[in-house]
């Protein structure tokens, strides 16, 4: 039987995720009874979670997006219709 | 285009230097690099220019792709460079190791929980907590954070993201078990719990 603290450092680690069958299965059983390691792995995921609502696809600003791209193209790329400067 | 760019011989054409390559790679990934760059803890100037240095330095070295990894890959690990030049000299880095300690004092010498994890709200989690996850994460590496926006945000598969860090598999796992535990840690310790 999986102690608490294998099962955190598992679950932290990514271990757990990538573990095969059986490793997940000890994982699984010891969630299931031990209140504490659970209330652990919610918070590891509300942690995942909070980092994809402040970073993720939807949180990107077009406007800058598009002054970027009109910016890296012109710069390293010369004209946005023409072709680019001589690498260094 | 993101088919042609997974293409095989879109390495030639980077190697090339062909500009609508190199124009269809800025466009594809500049969303996910600008992401990457602002969730590293820089400001919204420092990560504009930061993201700019990083298709600069791509097209500048272009002829150098020798496509033996995904151009995804080469353009993270360019930015990951850059993020670290950058906040080198905001002197932002620091060794964080002594996570490995707090962790280590929650449990008995069975490996029992002596101080649990305080019950969390997660409606808190979801509508209040940006200030207090970013400056949580102020506290962190820049190597801890890439790894952890990196497989949490982007959900890049493990061997891209050691790939990108120069890192391996058991690295990766003591990094993202560190990073983890740090926020988990400084959000209980700023109180964010269930009353």
């Amino acid at each position: 039987m999986l102690c608490c603290q294998e099962v955190a450092r598992q679950i932290a680690s990514d271990e757990f995720k990538e573990a095969n069958g059986w490793q997940r299965f000890w994982v699984r059983l010891h969630l299931l009874m031990c209140r504490h390691c659970r209330c652990y792995a919610v918070q590891l995921h509300s942690i995942g979670e909070t980092a994809r609502n402040l970073w993720g696809p939807h949180t990107e600003d077009p406007s800058t997006l598009e002054r970027l791209e009109r910016e890296i193209i012109e710069t390293a790329l010369g004209h946005p219709e023409g072709g680019r400067g001589d690498p260094k | 285009m993101k088919m042609a760019i997974d293409d095989p011989q879109f390495a030639e054409r980077i190697r090339a230097a062909d500009p609508e390559a190199l124009r269809a790679v800025v466009t594809s990934y500049l969303g996910q690099i600008h992401r990457a760059a602002r969730s590293a803890g820089l400001d919204p100037e420092r990560a504009d220019e930061v993201t700019q240095a990083t298709f600069t330095t791509f097209i500048e070295k272009a002829r150098n792709f020798e496509g033996r990894s995904h151009v995804r890959t080469w353009l993270f690990g360019i930015l990951y460079h850059k993020i670290r030049e950058t906040r080198r000299q905001l002197q932002q880095e620091r060794q964080m190791d002594e996570i490995d300690d707090a962790f280590e004092k929650r449990f008995d010498t069975q490996g029992s929980w002596v101080r649990p994890p305080q019950p969390v709200d997660v409606q808190l989690y979801a509508s209040e907590i940006r200030e207090l996850f970013e400056d949580c994460l102020e506290r962190v590496s820049t190597q801890q954070r890439m790894a952890f926006v990196l497989r949490e945000v982007d959900e890049l598969s493990s061997d891209e993201v050691c790939k990108i860090l120069n890192i391996t598999h058991t690295n990766l796992g003591v990094i993202i078990y560190r990073v983890r535990n740090r926020l988990r840690e400084c959000l209980e310790a700023k109180g964010v719990e269930r009353k």
